[in-house]
């Protein structure tokens, strides 16, 4: 079996685990919509602050998110010597890596997508020029799964492993929130061809840390 | 055990205190104050000096982090160096964040400045932290160098887009040009020397303490081990008897369980 | 000086800061030093 093919192995088995369960679904996105409301709360819909700040809001819930993906990403790997499993079957250290970021990343993707509607929804704002929005957004997205994939390996055996991640992981995706919300500014406020550059820089995130997590996630899965 | 011969490190130090006792005296009283800023530039002399020992601290752990991974010239000691510089490091980032809010207070009014070399400094931090608790978790010598190894190298990675991304987001939010004054054209003569005279005295008082804490960690390291098979010893000794099947010996360090 | 407070505040703490971290090294690498088995003690 080739990389691609052993990709779409790990991949699939994660989304077939995902679709039993259900827990994206039913915990995660709800944890999402929680936080916008809560956010809605904290800052009086009637002010207008809201619309303003809207794509500033909507990234910081799905990295919260995300956060509890990724744990829930390498959470089913715990138990039953699984991980073990995943060590031993002989897959290629990159294969499983793009695997696991790539159910990550569609799980994520399906969590914006029911975010972006309510954010349309609640806050009131309507959404100008899609391309560069959706381009921006996969983009974003891929980076955090990928960097997600990377930090939850590396902690994957650790007892501090919930606490841990967030600590490791935030600050490093700090600048796909810069960029993906400065690229939603720009599609809906206004000028669309101001997000490209902002969806350059994503992209350039999301080539680098895709990069890293081929290289590393091997090694790390060794020693987890 | 040591970086330095003892009598290097002792000359060091020395030297480092030496050279901060003549930046004061430059700094506090020797330079003039800022045409624009007045005495409040003195902090300057401190807050430079130390974010370049941030970074330059940031780099010597991703460095050491990269010897240690590469085989040919993986070995303890730059597990050791990675650990201490990034101790020290945490240290000076921290310093330089408390010093820059110092500064911006009688010149701007406020407590803190969204400005580019601030914000990424302040990311650097974060990335510390994240990275010392790392090393924190009990994890057999060579999982442990390996694992923090990888996540200073993806640190060290991040470090370019971020300041990159952060410069650009706050250019294209400047109010004005203010934030810019910090190394202004208005440096010059005795000032420039100042701050030269800094990041030199700095430099010095880095490697020194790389050195010593260095030496600490090795140290404890040693003292870990012998503790470990002492308590081995114990086990394995005492018994005359057959034994009874022995329930494993609970090491002072804890191997990270599952989670 | 103007805004004195500021500027000793800045390098006092600084002083401080550094000294007392230098200070906890040393301290340690004695203690440390001490529990050695004598043999490989180094006089520095």
């Amino acid at each position: 079996m080739n990389v691609m093919q052993e990709m779409w192995l790990v991949a699939a088995k994660d989304l077939r685990i995902e679709a039993r369960s259900r827990v994206t679904l039913q915990q995660i996105v709800p944890f999402g919509l929680i936080v916008l409301l809560l956010f809605a709360f904290a800052l009086d819909p009637d002010r207008g602050i809201l619309k303003r700040v809207a794509p500033g809001l909507f990234w910081v819930t799905v990295l919260l998110a995300a956060l509890l993906a990724v744990s829930r990403s390498f959470g089913i790997e715990a138990d039953n010597g699984a991980r073990d499993g995943l060590r031993l079957s002989g897959l290629d250290g990159a294969a499983v890596f793009l695997g696991k970021a790539l159910a990550l990343g569609l799980q994520l993707l399906l969590l914006e997508a029911v975010l972006t509607a309510c954010v349309i929804v609640l806050y009131g704002i309507e959404l100008n020029t899609l391309v560069p929005l959706v381009l921006a957004t996969v983009t974003a997205t891929i980076g955090v799964a990928a960097t997600g994939t990377l930090y939850g390996v590396l902690a994957a055996g650790l007892r501090v492993r919930e606490t841990l991640v967030p600590l490791l992981l935030l600050p490093v995706v700090a600048p796909v929130l810069l960029g993906a919300t400065r690229a939603w500014e720009a599609a809906i406020d206004g000028i669309p061809s101001d997000a490209w550059p902002w969806v350059a820089l994503l992209g350039v995130f999301a080539v680098l840390f895709t990069t890293i997590g081929m290289l590393a996630f091997g090694p790390l899965l060794e020693e987890a | 055990m040591r970086l330095l011969k003892p009598q290097v490190s002792t000359a060091l130090g020395w030297l480092s205190l030496v050279s901060l006792v003549v930046l004061a005296l430059f700094g506090l009283w020797g330079a003039p104050p800022d045409e624009v800023q007045s005495d409040a530039q003195r902090l300057m002399y401190l807050h430079v000096p130390m974010a370049w020992i941030a970074y330059l601290a940031f780099g010597v752990t991703a460095l050491a982090s990269a010897l240690w991974l590469w085989k040919r010239t993986r070995s303890s000691v730059w597990d050791r160096v990675a650990g201490a510089s990034a101790e020290i490091g945490v240290l000076f980032t921290a310093l330089t964040l408390v010093l820059g809010s110092l500064w911006g207070r009688p010149v701007w009014g406020i407590w803190w400045a969204w400005d580019a070399r601030l914000v990424t400094t302040a990311v650097l931090f974060f990335l510390y932290l994240g990275y010392l608790a790392l090393r924190r978790v009990p994890a057999p010598p060579e999982t442990r160098a390996k694992r923090c190894a990888i996540a200073a190298l993806v640190a060290f990675a991040d470090v370019p887009i971020v300041h990159f991304s952060v410069t650009w987001w706050r250019t294209l939010h400047q109010q004005g040009t203010v934030f810019n004054a910090e190394l202004s054209a208005h440096i010059h003569g005795v000032m420039a020397f100042t701050l030269w005279f800094g990041v030199f005295a700095f430099t010095l008082l880095f490697v020194y303490l790389l050195d010593r804490r260095y030496r600490l960690l090795a140290l404890e390291e040693q003292r870990e081990e012998r503790e470990v098979d002492q308590a081995i010893a114990e086990r394995i000794g005492t018994s005359t008897a057959p034994p009874a099947p022995p329930s494993p010996p609970t090491p002072p360090v804890e191997v990270g369980a599952s989670g | 000086m103007r805004f004195a407070e500021y500027v000793i505040t800045g390098w006092v703490l600084t002083g401080v800061v550094i000294f007392a971290y230098w200070f906890s090294i040393v301290q340690r690498t004695r203690r440390a030093e001490r529990s050695l088995p004598v043999a490989d003690q180094d006089r520095e």
